[in-house]
């Protein structure tokens, strides 16, 4: 039995509805259309409404979301902030109250302040409300989505793993869902950044934090880079993006160092020539990049779902 | 006017280190008698106070307006202080206007104010439009009645411009409040530690406190090498060990530095910002450490912190009812303050009463009318049940 309300962050999840979605997302992966009949069946997803409302500009997650939803037959709406009040001064709280008014089943947020999607969860009734990323807070299906990656094409089990989180880590919500999530799983954390990059973490155990990127890969079974916002340069974060590419971008001669059938990953977009050589990403032996992609609408839709059935299709499945 | 005459109360003074059962006289707006033998008047009204706790009236040493020249909101600011027992409460100059000018002060003060038992004050910008570059007329807002000066919440960065406007108000014997935090380490809205950082919230470094406060004191310092004049320094709401420290220091040095803190830095601590977001514990300083918090009561104990302010501020829903980062800090502090201060000061109730009425009242230079119940003061009393634990009003 699935036991959230809504999806916030992966720190305020329990393991097993993580388990939960991930066993989901692959029996998903492995019977797609299953999953569409089922959930008329089910929940009546005809009837059912999901809102998309990203306040700040996203392309691949949007267009993940809004697939997911499709794919299990959800009347999907985009409410894009270009085109709405939204960005008219209107504050969050009416725009809860004006969502509320049209009773969606899913509520999928991206929002530019930590805490926006804990704050529309508060104020809406009957309405499971999905965190797309909020400010440097969390974004909690990136980091499940990750890991169906990772068991997926390297290893079904993360514990002992080697995994290197490279890049602006104090800004991003990918790094804090994939620490969460990670650590909890078991893998090795190596967390690579300047120390302006670099927040201030718990001591865990199994996490290792690296300035020198070199010794900070050896080894890694697993590599996450992170996008650097560019505007991080002109906040005296780093000095400029060339430099930050000599001490901190993965070419493919430091891939070398890692171990030899290393994965690479990248949240997306990229920055060529910034965090990542082009060789490195679009290597197809070691890149992970567009399968990430792809994993992605099935986790979603694993989300979705559970979030509105709260029960295992497993059972029922045809064999 | 009528005689009042207060019989079998506990009559609580630290100034005068009364602290016995009695009574005292009012006699038109002024204390014409206390002490212990005091029973019944000889005419007018009297009223037994069945052992209830008479002392002075409580001083707020800052309190936030949206607009203090507007009359509805001091009258709602005076009753809320009223029942907190406060009986003078000192305006900060920011809001709708900022209290830059003579004008501006004097706009405030002339006020017609509904509740004669609330006496308002208020300071006076020390730079003009808080822009940190132009030092604003300190003399002549002084003269207007402004009780001292600051820059509310903001700190001025320039080490220069703030030597200079030392050696101005030293000069005129002025009273600079001033709020020490380094603008750049303190922009964000929780202070930093790894749980408010994996919430997302944007950092404010508590070590920004303790930078700012060292560079005051070495400017202080540094000014009175050439001979102290009239100038008080006192800084705001202090929120981190450090500072109480720094200030400890430089108390036994001698130098005239005061401070206060709000109720709320000494009973709660970060841990409270948790996943559920609440605005309701987003303030400026922000909520620090728990062994900040333990500092505070400390400095408390031993008097490094002389007074406690209320900090209130006068907020609409909407500036609470959105998202963390959104939301504005502080609040609606009189709600719980005496509650708050009577849990979680760690104080005797004497020593608490001299937080809050005489060590205020010192500090603004207004002790002919505040902090005392000595014969001749006017009556400015506040009204304690006798467990200490209700504030019933200020009389």
């Amino acid at each position: 039995m699935f036991q959230s309300q809504h999806i916030l962050s992966i720190a305020t999840m329990g393991m097993g509805d993580i388990d939960f979605i991930l066993r989901e997302a692959q029996y998903i992966d492995k019977q797609p259309n299953y999953y569409h009949d089922a959930m008329h069946r089910e929940v009546n997803s005809g009837k059912k409404t999901q809102i998309n409302l990203f306040i700040e500009n996203s392309t691949r997650t949007a267009r993940s979301f809004e697939l997911a939803g499709k794919k299990l037959g959800l009347d999907v709406i985009d409410l894009a902030p270009n085109a709405s009040s939204f960005s008219k001064g209107e504050t969050l709280l009416d725009t809860a109250l004006t969502l509320q008014a049209m009773n969606p089943s899913i509520l999928v947020l991206r929002h530019p302040e930590s805490g926006a999607a804990h704050f529309l969860s508060q104020k809406l009734h009957d309405c499971a409300v999905i965190n797309g990323g909020d400010g440097t807070h969390e974004h909690p299906s990136q980091a499940l989505l990750d890991l169906a990656t990772i068991y997926k094409f390297k290893n079904p089990d993360v514990r002992g793993l080697n995994i290197a989180i490279c890049g602006d880590i104090a800004h991003s919500r990918v790094a804090r869902s994939n620490i969460e999530l990670l650590r909890q799983k078991g893998a090795n954390l190596r967390l690579i950044a300047p120390k302006t990059l670099m927040p201030r973490l718990p001591n865990y155990p199994n996490v290792q934090i690296f300035t020198d990127m070199n010794k900070g890969l050896a080894g890694a079974d697993v590599i996450m880079m992170l996008r650097l916002q560019l505007e991080r340069m002109s906040n005296n974060f780093i000095p400029s993006l060339a430099e930050y590419y000599q001490y901190y971008g993965l070419t493919q001669q430091r891939l070398k160092i890692a171990d030899s059938e290393v994965k690479v990953m990248h949240p997306g977009p990229m920055n060529r020539g910034v965090e990542i050589e082009s060789a490195v990403a679009d290597s197809l032996e070691n890149s992970l990049i567009l399968q990430q992609v792809e994993m992605g609408v099935k986790v979603r839709m694993a989300i979705i779902y559970a979030l509105l059935s709260r029960k295992s299709m497993f059972e029922y499945m045809p064999k | 006017m009528t005689n009042i005459t207060y019989t079998n109360a506990r009559i609580i003074d630290p100034q005068n280190q009364m602290d016995f059962m009695g009574g005292l006289v009012v006699q038109n707006g002024h204390i014409t008698d206390i002490g212990p033998e005091i029973k019944a008047g000889v005419d007018g009204n009297i009223i037994n106070c069945n052992g209830d706790i008479l002392c002075p009236a409580f001083v707020d040493l800052r309190a936030n307006l949206r607009d203090p020249a507007s009359e509805e909101e001091c009258a709602k600011l005076q009753l809320l202080a009223m029942n907190q027992g406060f009986g003078a409460v000192v305006l900060t100059p920011a809001g709708k206007y900022i209290l830059d000018d003579v004008n501006r002060i004097r706009a405030v003060l002339r006020q017609e104010f509904a509740h004669k038992q609330v006496k308002i004050h208020c300071y006076g910008a020390i730079t003009k439009g808080f822009q940190a570059k132009e030092m604003t007329e300190m003399g002549l807002m002084m003269r207007a009645g402004a009780v001292g000066f600051t820059e509310n919440t903001h700190a001025i960065s320039d080490s220069l411009l703030m030597m200079r406007i030392m050696e101005y108000a030293d000069s005129i014997g002025a009273l600079l409040l001033l709020h020490p935090l380094d603008n750049y380490l303190s922009s964000g809205d929780a202070n930093y530690a790894p749980h408010t950082i994996a919430l997302g919230m944007r950092p404010s470094y508590p070590i920004a406190e303790e930078i700012a406060i060292s560079r005051d004191i070495a400017l202080l310092k540094h000014i009175i090498d050439g001979g102290l004049n009239g100038l008080r320094i006192h800084f705001s709401h202090i929120t981190t060990a450090g500072a109480v420290q720094a200030i400890r220091l430089a108390q036994a040095q001698g130098l005239p530095i005061t401070c206060d803190c709000t109720a709320w830095h000494f009973s709660y601590n970060h841990e409270k910002l948790d996943n559920n977001y609440n605005t309701t514990y987003k303030l400026n300083p922000p909520l620090r450490a728990e062994n900040d918090r333990l500092a505070i009561i400390q400095g408390l104990q031993d008097g490094t912190i002389g007074a406690i302010a209320s900090d209130y501020t006068s907020l609409r829903n909407d500036d609470k009812n959105t998202t963390f980062l959104s939301a504005l800090p502080g609040g609606d502090s009189y709600n719980q303050f005496w509650q708050l201060c009577l849990q979680n000061s760690q104080l005797p109730l004497p020593k608490l009463i001299e937080k809050l009425t005489i060590n205020p009242a010192k500090i603004l230079n207004i002790t002919d009318e505040f902090g005392s119940l000595a014969r001749n003061m006017p009556a400015n009393i506040t009204k304690i049940d006798q467990n200490g634990a209700k504030l019933l009003h200020c009389l």
